[in-house]
């Protein structure tokens, strides 16, 4: 942390249990009360000026830790389509099963926890990492469930290439796609649980 | 339940505080209790392991992709893309990485105070295939330092070209390269 002399320095009250636990953390990150609190104050005004709460700003970090451990890299937009694009073009075939065993592998890491509400968390953090489009709607009903991708910058070869992940990713949870409408942009899944 | 004797002082810099206190007015809250809300808040932040000053960098970094039009993709996946359309398309797919490198570093140089610690910052945020980020000033020469145990070659030679593109922008020349499988080092002036 940055050092702290020749400031001009203000004294607040605060209470006394959470000053007591912040001089803890100061000791455990190895800085002072001061510096820690400047630190926690220039990281409200960073919050603030994007208008977002300090509570938003710890739940954005932790969900790219999530999307870490899922296996996910962050990058332009524009690129990954780029990229699709060319890949889908010259190796359709190849380009559509690489997507579908990423989706297949995402989904195995959900199914393999065993966990009663696997499926609704693959789902929370399925919806949450494609941010890059507009709309995107998943819903359950009993053994049915459908997913509605609709975002006008996807290209034509990721949309497809999206799909098939999605398709890789609904299959291992033992869904079956009895529905498949996929064009530029937009994407339509609807799958049941079981279906042959 | 607190009482109101169990209170503390605590010292902050001042211009902080009185942007603090700004922000805390335009919310019609006092600052003593905006201030407590926020501790509330960095205690929680420090139990989960983060860095304040961290978390802060890699916020505005995320905001940043965001607004640039960032998205999640598979690191399996991203590696097959990139190798099909190395092996295919190469001259055109490094012109790509180059040219999305020199507008992304228009942004990040147009956004913040320091650049090249905002590119150390969101190469580590979100290139997590990279296990070490280093933007380092050796004398004259800005050296960026990537490396992964996990890059392909050509995956490298792209991560090279968007960096030198971002580079580019901020004002800087290459002037030496270093690109293998999993290492870029790249020295510019």
């Amino acid at each position: 942390m940055a050092k702290s002399v020749n400031v001009r320095r203000k004294a607040v009250v605060a209470r006394e249990d959470l000053v007591d636990r912040m001089s803890v953390i100061a000791k455990e990150q190895g800085c002072s009360l001061f510096e820690l609190v400047n630190e926690l104050f220039k990281l409200m005004i960073i919050s603030d000026k994007l208008n977002f709460s300090l509570r938003h700003v710890v739940e954005e970090r932790n969900f790219l830790d999530v999307a870490k451990r899922c296996g996910f890299v962050l990058g332009l937009e524009r690129l990954w389509y780029d990229m699709a694009d060319i890949a889908y073009k010259k190796d359709k075939n190849g380009a559509l099963k690489s997507w579908l065993d990423s989706g297949a592998w995402f989904a195995a890491r959900y199914v393999s926890s065993g966990h009663s509400l696997s499926f609704v968390q693959f789902k929370d953090d399925l919806v949450a990492f494609t941010w890059n489009a507009p709309e995107f709607k998943f819903e359950l009903e009993g053994d049915k469930a459908s997913v509605r991708v609709t975002s006008p910058r996807f290209t034509e070869a990721y949309s497809f290439l999206f799909a098939s992940f999605l398709v890789g990713a609904l299959e291992s949870f033992g869904y079956c796609i009895v529905c498949r409408d996929v064009s530029r942009g937009v994407i339509r899944l609807d799958a049941v649980r079981g279906a042959v | 339940m607190v009482q109101r004797k169990d209170k503390k002082l605590v010292y902050v810099d001042c211009d902080l505080l009185d942007k603090v206190a700004k922000m805390a007015r335009s919310r019609g809250e006092t600052i003593t209790k905006f201030l407590e809300e926020s501790l509330i808040q960095a205690t929680k932040v420090a139990s989960t392991g983060y860095d304040l000053k961290e978390l802060g960098q890699f916020f505005e970094v995320m905001y940043a992709q965001k607004v640039l039009g960032g998205a999640f993709v598979p690191l399996e996946v991203s590696n097959f893309l990139t190798t099909v359309a190395l092996k295919n398309d190469k001259e055109a797919l490094v012109s790509v990485w180059f040219e999305s490198g020199k507008w992304y570093g228009k942004y990040l140089k147009e956004r913040f105070d320091d650049p090249v610690k905002a590119l150390e910052v969101f190469l580590a945020a979100s290139r997590w295939d990279l296990s070490e980020v280093e933007a380092k000033c050796f004398g004259a020469t800005m050296r960026v330092r990537c490396i992964s145990t996990v890059l392909s070659e050509e995956a490298s030679m792209l991560l090279a070209r968007f960096v030198e593109g971002i580079m580019q922008s901020f004002g800087y020349k290459m002037q030496k390269s270093d690109v293998l499988k999993g290492m870029v080092v790249l020295d510019f002036v």
